[in-house]
């Protein structure tokens, strides 16, 4: 069982780091233009590396659970005592290294969400602090076992130490989603769901069972979510960066199923097929985060939002049109109208 | 007796009727005025309505909130003319009022608009009893929280821009043509976050010198805090600008500002008006 056990450990570890791997390859073509993102995504992959390799190490080592076997080993002495005290070092290690990553996750979902360095520095003390204090208990803990030679009560308290760090991070991301959506409209292309479910079950698995398939889990996360950007990236016009026809079809269906509904809609006319990627950068800058700008033909694009006034849009189409030579359109939604049918009147 | 609208060409013949900062409302996108003169050209009655809605998908709607006249023939005819001229002209669908009198409420009701009373969205407290609440006191407001004089006219037609897309506008339906100046930029504050403002507390000095708020604000992290902070650094420069006497009208029209009146205000109430709509064409 435990040579099973062993094999598993190694097969889901193997797969964990070789899947971030190859993501840590293929990631820069899909961030272009978002250096700070791509920063914190591959610091986050390398968090499940480094949690493999650690995981690894600890159970090729010491394969039974260490934190649970608590007591003084002073009756040791050389390999043997020695073999302990690593084996617990690289248990705390472990635990450290998923609140590393739960860390990392915090990091990099702030920044997609609130991008920006006042926003990431006014934080910055909050977010580390309980990191800094989980790296100071596996500090403690490792300085108390290496001179006291038990590892008692200290192991237990290192353990819910982590526990709590780690579901203060797990909460704080989750209202941070939160408030994201409540604030700005549900968060597109972006995975939550299958990032959580995965990294929840595999360490709830690992906590409860003996199979290894925490760094597995948090792969499988990651995988998901980078698969949710590479989505957009599809929904992508490649010339201007606007989202393209098959956006819009994709919107479309949404409304049939009545999970969107614009309100309202700008389309900007450019001259010609070049003044449109000087349009799509000026829109790229003056839109709020919630309109969707479609490129609608070679000349045409087409910004569909959830406003309901035209005064608004009439700032937006006003900014556009002091900085390139486009003619601009608004167009409302009549109450009486359906989704579709304000779509016909405004393509 | 003769019904006009009421215009930059004869708002002055008005004045004593309107006061100075309904006059000055009446520049603004949303703000109507009916007037009648006697036979010797004298002002004899005056309306004030501001319309609802009137650019969005929505029906459009009025509020009358200022009806006077010298008599109920005067009344009579401002009525008139807004129901014949204004309803149509604007394609007014609900016509509501809003008077502190039931005698100028009198030609609305006898015109088939229906008749209530009710405590007042508006409630009015001197800067002293500000002075008197934790907001004002707090100091050390963190760096990113400044006067609206520290944004830039781009930096806050951005931010305005932003806000109304969040669907918010504060009491102020034409937000969206107000200038920077046209609010008090040393008392309305702002929260800034890389070179944008992610927050706004717009506070008007009207003519007659009342302190009225427009708009608070705010988005992003830390949101929350983000409006105590504008609300101390509104209040701690009015303080020091103007009179304990001076006053602040406080309009609680939507449920958020509601809430944070009856936090920061709880003894403070509004006063009685007579209120009715009517349903058009």
């Amino acid at each position: 069982m435990e040579t099973f056990f062993l094999v598993f450990m190694l097969v889901s570890n193997t797969a964990a780091t070789v899947l971030m791997l190859r993501l840590l390859g293929i990631s820069d073509r899909y961030y272009a233009g978002r250096k700070t993102e791509r920063r914190y995504f591959r610091y986050f992959i390398w968090s499940v590396i480094g949690m493999a390799v650690i995981n690894t190490a600890l159970q090729l080592l010491y394969p039974h659970r260490v934190r649970f076997e608590t007591g003084s080993f002073r009756e040791l002495s050389g390999a043997d005592a020695a073999m302990v005290l690593i084996g617990h070092t690289l248990d705390l290690l472990n635990l450290f290294m998923t609140t590393v990553f739960l860390f990392l996750w915090l990091v990099y979902v702030s920044w997609r969400l609130y991008p920006g360095r006042d926003y990431a520095r006014r934080r910055f003390w909050r977010s580390l602090a309980p990191l800094l204090l989980s790296g100071a208990t596996v500090v403690i803990s490792f300085i108390v076992i290496l001179f006291v030679r038990d590892t008692g009560l200290i192991s237990l308290i290192s353990v819910f130490a982590f526990l709590i760090i780690r579901v203060i991070y797990f909460i704080v991301s989750v209202l941070r989603i939160n408030l994201y959506n409540r604030q700005n409209g549900r968060i597109k292309f972006f995975s939550v769901r299958g990032f959580y479910i995965p990294v929840v079950l595999g360490t709830l698995i690992e906590d409860f069972t003996d199979f290894n398939v925490r760094a597995l889990g948090a792969a499988i996360g990651i995988t998901f979510l980078y698969a949710s950007i590479v989505l957009e990236q599809r929904y992508q016009d490649s010339e201007t960066g606007l989202y393209n026809s098959s956006y819009r079809e994709y919107l479309e269906k949404l409304m049939q199923h009545r999970r969107f509904s614009p309100c309202s809609a700008m389309v900007f006319t450019a001259g010609d097929a070049d003044s449109i990627k000087e349009l799509s950068a000026v829109l790229k800058k003056k839109l709020p985060k919630d309109c969707e700008p479609i490129r609608h033909s070679d000349c045409e694009v087409v910004v569909l939002t959830q406003v309901r006034e035209k005064a608004p849009l009439y700032l937006v189409t006003q900014e556009v049109q002091e900085l390139t030579q486009v003619k601009a359109d608004c167009v409302l939604k009549k109450k009486s109208e359906t989704p579709a049918e304000f779509m016909e009147r405004v393509l | 007796m003769e019904v006009s609208g009421i215009s930059n060409d004869n708002i002055e013949s008005f004045l004593p009727l309107l006061g100075e900062d309904v006059s000055d409302d009446l520049k603004r996108v949303y703000f109507r005025g009916i007037g009648v003169t006697d036979d010797n050209d004298r002002a004899a009655g005056a309306v004030v309505y501001e319309l609802i809605d009137s650019e969005s998908g929505d029906d459009t709607k009025s509020r009358i909130f200022l009806a006077k006249y010298k008599s109920r023939e005067a009344g009579d005819l401002l009525q008139q003319y807004y129901t014949e001229n204004a309803v149509s002209d604007e394609e007014i669908a609900l016509s509501t009022y809003e008077l502190p009198e039931e005698a100028e409420a009198a030609v609305f009701t006898d015109a088939g608009f229906s008749a209530g009373k009710k405590e007042s969205d508006e409630i009015r407290v001197t800067l002293k009893e500000i002075a008197g609440l934790d907001i004002a006191k707090k100091r050390n407001l963190p760096d990113y929280i400044g006067s609206l004089e520290s944004l830039s006219v781009l930096q806050y037609r951005e931010a305005v821009k932003r806000i109304l897309f969040k669907g918010k506008k504060g009491i102020a339906e034409d937000l969206a043509y107000l200038p920077k100046n046209w609010f008090d930029e040393k008392v309305s504050a702002c929260s800034i976050s890389d070179d944008n403002a992610d927050g706004l507390f717009l506070v008007r000095r009207t003519p007659s010198g009342v302190l009225l708020p427009v708009l608070l604000y705010a988005y992003g992290l830390d949101f929350k805090k983000k409006l105590l902070y504008m609300l101390s650094q509104a209040a701690a420069c009015a303080l020091e600008l103007y009179p304990p006497e001076t006053q602040v009208l406080i309009s609680r029209k939507n449920p958020e500002t509601m809430a944070l009146v009856s936090k920061l205000l709880p003894k403070t109430g509004g006063y009685e008006i007579f209120y009715g709509s009517r349903k058009e064409g």
